[in-house]
């Protein structure tokens, strides 16, 4: 009696037992994901509303991003801020961020710095914060120093300005480490924020 | 340009790049042109032979084989016209006069006759080659401290000498027609020695000066077709001839042709020189239409600070490698090489200042100032160095001034008297440090000797 009591505890124990296993199988078997930093810096702005009638209201969520932009005299840099559909990883907001470059100011008076035959092949967020920007260059682009001094802080500005967690910014060259983009400026260590270019 | 002065006054006009050259207003043609190499000028023998040597009334003739030219004086503008009849024999006679510290030996003749002078073991020995010669004696001994006798044989004279020092030459004189030998002992170099090459002005002080850009990369490009690296090329010409001008130095061109050379080569070769000054010479552009005038630029330091201890942290990590040996680490090179210049950064805006100052005066270009960039060929440097915006290739008018020669001389002796004025201001004793031995991976080591300019 006690020893078919006894088997029938043990049964009832190992039920138990197998059904927790089956409730937390799915749980600790998940893969860990790494913890993804931030990289919005800006707080996102109020979603715009379009509101057409007749169309159902579909909020965009937008975020405000600075961009640096040449004037048409001096060449300094001057921000302008505009809104951006937000982005959803720091890969896909280094190409929206290079493709308002691309697209130029909105401000009269500011001119565009990237040519049209300068291309981002891919941007990346590495987790040591530093952005790698890999930009195709046409081999038949040629530069003084002025011109690619803009360029060069123009893409370098823009990105540490609206990237989170970002401390340095290295520019690939058709995929590779380059000296230069036309034999000015040093591409060959990351770059922190390039203030001398900024207007006053 | 270069330019030769006879004694008579003759005048010899060549350059880099020239297939003739003006011998006393008159052109000569040479197989190969003139070309320069890092500052020296090398010319085929046909040069010497057609345009240097009759310039100093001598005759040269060149044997490949054994690399000897064999110079003879007198062959270039010795008289030609025979006043005698031809074939009639010359009557010879010899006087000695010892005027210390040379000797001469006067052959004179009853008629001006062709004659051929060579240096033989003996002595010297004067051949007749137009006539027959009447000797006044066989052999005759001389008391004479340089000359110990003078030996007629057949058409020929031999003037023997006293020792193996000695040397000579010979030259014909007229009204009397004579032969005049002169011997004396040997200075610094014999007159019958391969032409060496010419030395380097001065050393100890070196300038090298970098035509920014050239062969496939063109620079920036003009809205005329004016491209950045043949202008930059053309000033860095000027400049190289500007600067001994006001400063006894020895300048050194990064490229002398249209060759495409890396960044890093070009400071590499400052760096191997161990030249006081490096140079690069560029032509701006802009996006912006406005942008025009001159710029100098120094290196700006932004992220050095972060750089610094990045480096006292892998130095207190990585062994330390044996002088001259590769280094282990190739960031720790990478770092070093950027760190190069920062010792120099003062020296170097404070040439920025002189230059861009100068820059102001001469060049009537608007002053866009002395600025900071983070130039790549600026950074490896380790000694005082920077980039000279000439002007905007890509503004119309400054286009058409950067093509013009007498803007770019103006630019070129502007930039050499803020050269000197730099040097003139400096303490005697600031030697170019040599406290950081900074090398990238392709150039060779900066403690080597540097060869001598040839």
């Amino acid at each position: 009696m006690s020893r078919r009591a006894a088997a029938a505890i043990l049964l009832v124990m190992a039920a138990a037992v197998g059904l927790l296993l089956l409730v937390n199988r799915p749980a600790s078997s998940r893969p860990t994901f790494r913890r993804r930093l931030p990289f919005l810096r800006v707080t996102p702005a109020v979603a715009s509303v379009t509101a057409r009638p007749g169309a159902p209201a579909a909020p965009v969520e937008t975020v405000r991003v600075t961009l640096f932009f040449s004037d048409a005299s001096e060449g300094k840099l001057h921000p302008e801020e505009r809104d951006i559909a937000k982005p959803a990883e720091p890969g896909a907001f280094l190409r929206a961020l290079f493709e308002e470059l691309a697209r130029g100011p909105r401000r009269p008076g500011l001119i565009g710095v990237l040519p049209p035959r300068i291309q981002l092949r891919n941007g990346f967020l590495m987790p040591s914060g530093e952005v790698v920007l890999d930009i195709a260059v046409d081999s038949s682009l040629s530069f003084g120093s002025a011109e690619e001094l803009s360029i060069v802080s123009s893409l370098v500005d823009t990105t540490l300005q609206n990237v989170a967690n970002t401390q340095s910014v290295r520019i690939l060259v058709n995929g590779e480490p380059a000296e230069s983009l036309g034999g000015h400026v040093d591409l060959t260590r990351p770059m922190g924020f390039i203030r001398d270019e900024l207007a006053p | 340009m270069l330019t030769i002065g006879a004694k008579s006054g003759a005048q010899l006009l060549a350059g880099p790049g020239a297939v003739q050259v003006s011998v006393n207003g008159r052109s000569v043609e040479i197989s190969r042109p003139i070309r320069s190499v890092t500052g020296v000028l090398y010319a085929p023998p046909d040069f010497f032979e057609k345009a240097l040597f009759p310039l100093a009334g001598a005759r040269g003739t060149w044997d490949p084989s054994q690399r000897l030219w064999t110079v003879t004086a007198g062959g270039g503008t010795a008289p030609a016209g025979p006043a005698a009849e031809p074939g009639a024999p010359v009557t010879v006679d010899v006087a000695v006069v010892h005027v210390d510290p040379s000797t001469q030996v006067v052959l004179r003749e009853s008629t001006a006759a062709r004659f051929e002078p060579q240096l033989v073991t003996s002595g010297i020995q004067i051949r007749w080659t137009d006539r027959k010669v009447v000797p006044p004696f066989a052999e005759r001994r001389f008391d004479d401290p340089l000359v110990a006798a003078v030996r007629f044989e057949g058409d020929a004279v031999t003037v023997v000498f006293r020792d193996a020092s000695l040397t000579a030459h010979a030259y014909p004189l007229t009204d009397p027609d004579r032969i005049v030998v002169e011997v004396a002992r040997v200075v610094a170099s014999p007159p019958i020695e391969p032409a060496p090459p010419p030395p380097p002005a001065v050393p100890g002080l070196t300038i090298v000066i970098d035509p920014g850009h050239g062969g496939g990369e063109t620079g920036a490009i003009g809205p005329d077709g004016l491209q950045e690296k043949d202008v930059t090329l053309q000033i860095a010409r000027r400049l190289a001839a500007a600067i001994p001008r006001v400063l006894s130095s020895r300048v050194v061109l990064t490229r002398d042709s249209d060759s495409g050379i890396s960044l890093d080569d070009r400071t590499s070769l400052a760096n191997h020189e161990k030249a006081a000054l490096f140079l690069s010479l560029h032509a701006n552009s802009s996006r912006a239409v406005g942008a025009h005038g001159s710029e100098t630029y120094y290196l700006s330091l932004e992220t050095s600070d972060r750089v610094s201890q990045d480096v006292a942290r892998r130095e207190n990590v990585a062994p330390a490698a044996a002088p001259g040996a590769p280094a282990a680490n190739p960031d720790l090179d990478f770092i070093l090489w950027d760190l190069a210049q920062s010792a120099h950064i003062t020296e170097s805006s404070r040439l920025a200042e002189a230059i861009q100052t100068q820059l102001n005066v001469v060049s009537k270009t608007e002053n866009r100032g002395i600025k900071q960039a983070p130039f790549r060929v600026l950074a490896g440097a380790t000694m005082p160095a920077v980039l000279v915006e000439v002007g905007f290739i890509s503004h119309p008018e400054e286009e058409k001034q950067l093509r013009s020669a007498a803007f770019q001389e103006s630019v070129a002796v502007a930039i050499a008297k803020a050269v000197g004025e730099f040097f003139g201001r400096r303490q005697p004793a600031a030697a170019p440090a040599a406290g950081l031995a900074v090398t990238p991976p392709p150039a060779r080591s900066p403690g080597a000797t540097p060869p001598p300019g040839k």
